[in-house]
């Protein structure tokens, strides 16, 4: 047709701008980084971090320069950039390579300044997921436990305070069935959860970690610690149910069996919606308190596909194995003096031989008190001879004590903080005058409507 | 993966070994499987043998188990490994009599000196527990639980009757340490205490 010089012009115009954006686009990480560079090396981390958080979205196009970028970068200055840099790399390019990422990853949690992380810890916190993830995936779940228990202290070196990413290190103990490194965090209280600069912490990764770690001590016959975890996870605060939560209050159930004897008890600030068991726990819990032994092992064996499904058959079976001693510790409250013949009776074990054995094994382990007569096939119980006057019952003690002296001193100064919090306050002034009262906390109200804001900026 | 050479790994754990620090060489142990995994390497079968056989001496059975269960196919064929997993289903169901049969035979260096002390310490763990759960126990379990024809010696020194076919053991008490060596500390320790208490 015509020649439109116009047309043409415009679409010239067009395609050169595009052009342009393109080429703008795949400079954005290289633009990035030098802009930021400056920043650091003047020391305005923050304002680096503000840009690191603008600048993150648009580099999925130039993403394959975040490499070559990454080499310039590796000192714990810039640290900001570094952790942009592989949150880009693992939002926006797929790993083929993840061998290079974890170890690029782990040249920046090896350089990285904690104080500067603080600043982009939520990119961080992805940038350690991801990494777990590939190891999980790639089947190698032993190689990263070193780097995550790295990125876990780089981040957090006061052991009393939970990150969103302790769950991987759990994760991946659990998948390499290697749980010391995951014990030597467990294995401390937590009182405090690490919030990212937004003031938030991720509600899956609490979970996770109490679910995991609560398995994790299932495995090594910690089920007291156990028990506590998956508390720990029901307590969390929601209006909604999580699978997790439901999955912990199946395990609690069966640990508060071995532990107790009994089902739990949740407290009062465990969301009623949150309290979803199978029907098949709470089931085998009445039967174990209440019903006889042979509905017992009757309903296990019934359900034992669904047991292993949920891979809690090894926990149930164990749960069998205490009716026995359990029965056996009832006939101390009732005998002094039993034949061997008649425990296995009683306890349905198979003969005299195995009730001698689950005997001195019960024993030894301090659960019950007596000595066995094998010339007369009896066993003779007595009380407990600790008189609790020795060193180590003072030692105990006193450890119990600066425990809870810690803990009490936490509580005050928790509580110190609420004091002054105005959601808090405003709370209770509202539950209050709900009540008509004086101004008093009615703890009888308490619903999961009201559930605090836990949030307090701590 | 590769397996690292044996010789360069194993100083550490040989040191521990020779000194009978057994926490430390389960330690060194665990360090060195770690980080041979963190290079996508298998530590030496000996490491997993060392570390095995020493969770066992301080009756670390579920550890043990994991180990075990997380053992390279390749190692669990190996005969010693498959014999000190053997002692250790010994140990984790009670089994003494079985334990000290499986316990008698000649070992490789670097497990001897633990399945040596762990021979003693199962030997000291059966006095303990028969002691202290037996009024009357025939002689005839009591050498088979000890791994020993003739128990008559090793009762009078534990000052134990035997009378008849039946041996009447008595309560061993282990030695008690005590772990206050600083008075000073504990009244310190002790003050504090009172005064959170009572402000």
């Amino acid at each position: 047709g015509e020649f439109e010089p116009w047309g043409h012009c415009s679409r010239l115009v067009l395609w050169l701008l595009q052009v342009a954006r393109m080429t703008s686009a795949l400079q954005l990480v290289d633009d990035f980084v030098s802009g930021c560079r400056i920043l650091c090396l003047e020391n305005k981390h923050q304002s680096a971090a503000l840009r690191a958080a603008k600048d993150l979205p648009g580099m999925n196009k130039s993403v394959s320069r975040v490499d070559a970028a990454f080499e310039a970068c590796t000192s714990s200055q810039f640290t900001v950039i570094m952790v942009t840099l592989l949150a880009a790399k693992a939002k926006y390019a797929p790993l083929e390579d993840w061998r290079w990422y974890a170890a690029q990853v782990q040249a920046m949690v090896t350089v990285a300044d904690s104080s500067l992380v603080a600043l982009v810890r939520d990119m961080y916190d992805f940038v350690i997921h991801e990494v777990a993830r590939a190891y999980m995936e790639h089947d190698k779940p032993a190689m990263g436990i070193p780097l995550i228990d790295a990125a876990i202290r780089r981040i957090q070196p006061d052991l009393r305070r939970l990150t969103p990413i302790h769950a991987d290190l759990c994760k991946l103990c659990l998948a390499a069935k290697n749980f010391k490194p995951a014990l030597a965090f467990m294995d401390t209280d937590i009182e405090d959860l690490a919030v990212d600069e937004n003031g938030k912490f991720d509600a899956e990764s609490y979970l996770l970690y109490f679910y995991y770690g609560g398995i994790i001590y299932c495995a090594t016959k910690s089920f007291q610690r156990a028990a506590l975890f998956f508390q720990a996870a029901m307590a969390c605060p929601t209006s909604v149910v999580s699978a997790i939560m439901n999955e912990a209050y199946n395990h609690l159930i069966l640990v508060s069996l071995l532990v107790d004897g009994k089902a739990p008890r949740l407290p009062r600030y465990v969301t009623t919606a949150a309290q979803q068991p199978l029907p098949i726990y709470t089931r085998l819990a009445e039967l174990y308190v209440q019903g006889s032994v042979a509905d017992f092992l009757r309903h296990v064996e019934s359900n034992r596909a669904a047991f292993e499904k949920h891979s809690t058959y090894g926990l149930v079976k164990q749960v069998r194995e205490s009716l026995f001693r359990r029965d056996i510790l009832r006939l101390t409250k009732a005998f002094v003096t039993v034949s061997l013949a008649d425990v296995a009776r009683r306890a349905n074990l198979r003969d005299a031989d195995t009730a001698e054995r689950y005997l001195r094994d019960m024993m030894t382990r301090g659960e019950v008190f007596g000595t066995i007569d094998q010339q007369a096939g009896a066993v003779r119980f007595h009380d407990n001879p600790e008189h609790h006057n020795s060193t180590e019952v003072a030692e105990q003690m006193e450890k119990r004590i600066s425990d809870s002296s810690r803990t009490l001193s936490l509580l005050s100064s928790l509580a110190r903080v609420a004091d002054v919090n105005p959601n808090y306050l405003r709370r209770k002034l509202d539950i209050a005058t709900q009540n008509g009262s004086s101004g008093a906390f009615a703890p009888e109200t308490y619903t999961d409507k009201d559930d605090v804001d836990f949030n307090m900026g701590f | 993966m590769v397996p690292l050479a044996a010789t360069t790994i194993m100083d550490p754990m040989e040191v521990c070994l020779e000194n009978k620090d057994w926490s430390g060489l389960a330690r060194r142990g665990e360090e060195t499987e770690l980080s041979c995994a963190a290079s996508d390497k298998l530590a030496p079968q000996n490491v997993y043998g060392a570390l095995l056989a020493v969770y066992l001496l301080l009756r670390d059975l579920e550890n043990a188990k994991f180990l075990w269960k997380r053992m390279p196919p390749s190692y669990k064929e190996a005969t010693i490994m498959g014999q000190i997993w053997e002692i250790g289903q010994c140990l984790w169901r009670r089994e003494f009599e079985n334990a000290h049969e499986k316990l008698r035979q000649s070992w490789p260096a670097h497990v001897r000196p633990l399945m040596v002390a762990l021979e003693a310490s199962l030997h000291d763990e059966v006095l303990a527990v028969v002691g202290n759960c037996y009024s009357r126990i025939s002689t005839e379990q009591l050498s088979g639980m000890l791994g020993m024809k003739d128990v008559a010696e090793a009762c009078r020194e534990l000052g134990w009757t035997v009378d008849g076919a039946f041996v009447q053991p008595k309560r061993v008490c282990p030695e008690t340490v005590s772990l206050w060596k600083d008075n000073k500390t504990r009244l310190l320790s002790l003050t504090s205490h009172i005064s959170t208490l009572e402000n």
